[in-house]
């Protein structure tokens, strides 16, 4: 099977009037991690719930692994990890872990092994018998994991994954995620967090006012938006010769003096030869020379200005 | 996968301080249940109920059993009664010989249901009734007072499993929201019911052992006690969805359970009064509202006279009841089933 997700015209329309969802078409490999970037009222966790059927689809057709998303036996091999979750505060971290590994069909001694697992794979273990009333933010986000990954499922739902954790917690989640998908898990990722999603994700969609307004590789997006690669920056001594010289340049590079010498920015690969050339010919010492690329933040913050209809592009 | 559900109430509900002092109350019910009653042998070596609290025979049990045999005999026939007692005050074609008569007709009835009473009493030994009615107030007591904890104790049910950041990962896991309504409903049945029945099966064990009378009706009453339970958990149920809301559960609990029943119930000994003051349209509502509403008082006199072998079994206020409790969880399942969360 290519795709572990597959959406048709998906729609959500709340009360007739509020369009959380406008016909979105997303197509998520198998085994991939896939990343769902968004401002906040995006529809992004709207998108999540409706392919759980948590909320109800107004228009159009999901599936998950082949089957109908609406289908039970769909969720059969889904983990899902929902933001802003609250635990029955009444529950050991094992205990939430067996009652939500119970209601995924798990059970005995496999489920009870599996626990163990889980609960060290996100280093809980030592806090596995104590009430989740007494764990921090971060640990109640690892627990989640845990119970998300019982079963080993096929494809897991993380919404906003390291929301409250700290750094070297963020460090680990991430590694914890990359090596889930290793295993051959599909990630469908749910989070603001550009960076993370950028290091993390094999594919993106940009989710805007209910619309996907992009989808495709990392580099696709930000190469969509003007990030081909060709911008580059070189930095050299600041020296007369070398003054005299970017007079010479100066239609076509843009020029910052700072305290490591000129900055000089050439979107063209002609001109970058022709500037190393001359350069080298008068002996001024360069410094570095460095690819400028547009990271995904910029792309993002590009893509959301625009708007959606100009936008919405699926790119390969 | 549904059971895990239904521990999933049971791990709930030991957290409840008000769910561990019904269990609790239930507890001392049936130990004081147990403790108390005792045969008592008088001088003429006739066999009597007593209690430990004294070492005189105690009567009046004996004489309830065939005062409440006698009311659930009129009981029975009230419909009818009603009718003749209506036509004798609103009938204005009757002379005053005829409705003279009707009256006559209606007391009889009550002289009859008394005597049938006590013809009937004396079929069974007096030391027997004692202990049959004391089992009578035992269970009635406890279940009265342990009704009013179980609204309590399962009104949060719902509303907790529903609470924003705790239902998302219940439904997605592969089971039907069906399953998972009827899961949380379950687990409060089976909770209560296996408290009511465990008690029941105690107090017929302990009771039989303290006064050697082994009493197999106490057993008949569970199916009616947890169908009464299981009717007011259903309306718990239904508001606990729609509202999302243990207070208002909590709320429309007592309000069925303590203000509409008691409501329904004074009103409906009104009723030949107000049909004698010829407010025939405010009887009729009433009359009305009885086979709208449901009565669980009426529920709860079933099941108890069927503790004291009574000839009482009134189809009205069951099916009135059974319609509510279907009607309350395809309501609240309609709800659960079609709501975003």
């Amino acid at each position: 099977m290519d795709y572990a997700i597959e959406t048709r015209d998906l729609s959500k329309t709340y009360n007739g009037r509020i369009h959380a969802l406008k016909g979105i078409n997303l197509r998520v490999r198998t085994a991939s991690c896939f990343g769902l970037l968004g401002p906040n009222g995006a529809g992004k966790s709207t998108l999540v719930k409706t392919l759980l059927s948590i909320v109800h689809a107004s228009n159009g057709a999901a599936q998950l692994l082949g089957r109908d998303h609406r289908d039970p036996a769909a969720r059969k091999t889904v983990g899902y990890l929902p933001e802003g979750h609250r635990f029955p505060l009444y529950l050991t971290g094992r205990g939430v872990c067996q009652y939500f590994g119970q209601l995924a069909g798990l059970s005995g001694a496999e489920l009870a092994r599996d626990i163990d697992a889980k609960l060290a794979l996100v280093t809980m273990s030592e806090w596995a018998d104590t009430r989740v009333g007494k764990y921090s933010k971060g640990m109640l986000q690892r627990l989640g994991l845990a119970q998300a990954m019982l079963g080993n499922p096929a494809i897991l739902f993380l919404d906003e994954p390291t929301d409250g954790v700290d750094p070297v917690g963020r460090f680990e989640l991430r590694n914890l995620i990359r090596s889930i998908q290793a295993s051959g898990t599909t990630i469908f990722l749910n989070s603001h967090l550009l960076s993370e999603v950028e290091e993390i994700c094999d594919e993106i969609a940009i989710l805007h006012r209910g619309s996907i307004m992009q989808q495709g590789s990392v580099a696709s997006i930000t190469a969509s938006v003007g990030g081909h690669g060709k911008n580059c920056l070189v930095t050299f001594t600041t020296s007369p010769i070398a003054a005299e010289l970017l007079l010479r340049l100066a239609p076509t590079a843009t020029v910052h003096n700072d305290q490591r010498g000129f900055q000089v920015s050439l979107d063209s690969e002609s001109g970058i030869s022709a500037l190393i050339d001359l350069l080298r010919q008068n002996r001024v010492d360069i410094f570095g020379i460095e690819q400028a690329r547009i990271d995904l933040e910029d792309a993002f913050i590009e893509l959301i200005k625009s708007p959606p209809d100009a936008t919405a592009r699926t790119n390969p | 996968m549904i059971r895990a559900v239904i521990g999933d109430t049971w791990r709930q509900s030991k957290q409840q301080v008000v769910f561990i002092v019904m269990l609790v109350v239930m507890l001392l019910a049936l130990v004081a249940g147990i403790a108390l009653p005792r045969p008592v042998v008088t001088a003429d070596g006739e066999k009597h109920f007593g209690t430990i609290l004294s070492d005189k025979p105690f009567d009046y049990f004996a004489q309830q059993w065939t005062n409440e045999y006698a009311k659930t005999l009129l009981k029975g026939n009230e419909a009818s009664r009603n009718a003749v007692r209506r036509d004798v005050f609103t009938d204005k074609t009757l002379t005053p010989a005829e409705r003279n008569a009707r009256i006559q007709v209606l007391q009889r009835e009550q002289r009859i249901a008394r005597d049938e009473a006590v013809s009937k009493a004396t079929d069974v030994p007096e030391y027997r009734r004692g202990v049959e009615y004391y089992i009578h107030a035992v269970v009635g007591g406890m279940f009265k007072f342990t009704m009013l904890l179980f609204i309590a104790a399962c009104a949060g049910y719902f509303p907790a499993m529903l609470g924003n950041g705790a239902v998302d990962i219940v439904l997605s896991k592969p089971l039907s929201r069906l399953q998972i309504y009827s899961g949380k409903y379950l687990g409060g049945v089976v909770l209560y019911t296996a408290a009511i029945a465990a008690f029941c099966v105690l107090l017929f064990v302990g009771i039989g052992m303290r006064t050697g009378i082994y009493h197999v009706r106490i057993l008949y009453s569970i199916p009616l006690l947890a169908f009464t339970a299981m009717l007011l958990y259903a309306i718990l149920a239904l508001i606990g969805t729609a509202s999302r809301s243990a207070t208002m559960a909590l709320v429309t609990g007592y309000v069925f359970y303590v203000v509409v029943d008691s409501l329904i119930n004074a009103l409906m000994n009104f009723q030949p009064m107000l049909q004698q003051m010829g407010w025939e349209s405010v009887a009729s509502v009433v009359s009305v509202l009885r086979h709208v509403l449901p009565n669980f008082g009426m529920l709860n006199d079933m099941a108890l006279a069927s503790l004291l072998n009574m000839p009482v079994f009134e189809l009205a206020p069951f099916a009135v009841a059974l319609a509510w409790l279907f009607g309350c969880l395809g309501l609240g399942y309609w709800i659960f089933s079609r709501r975003d969360y």
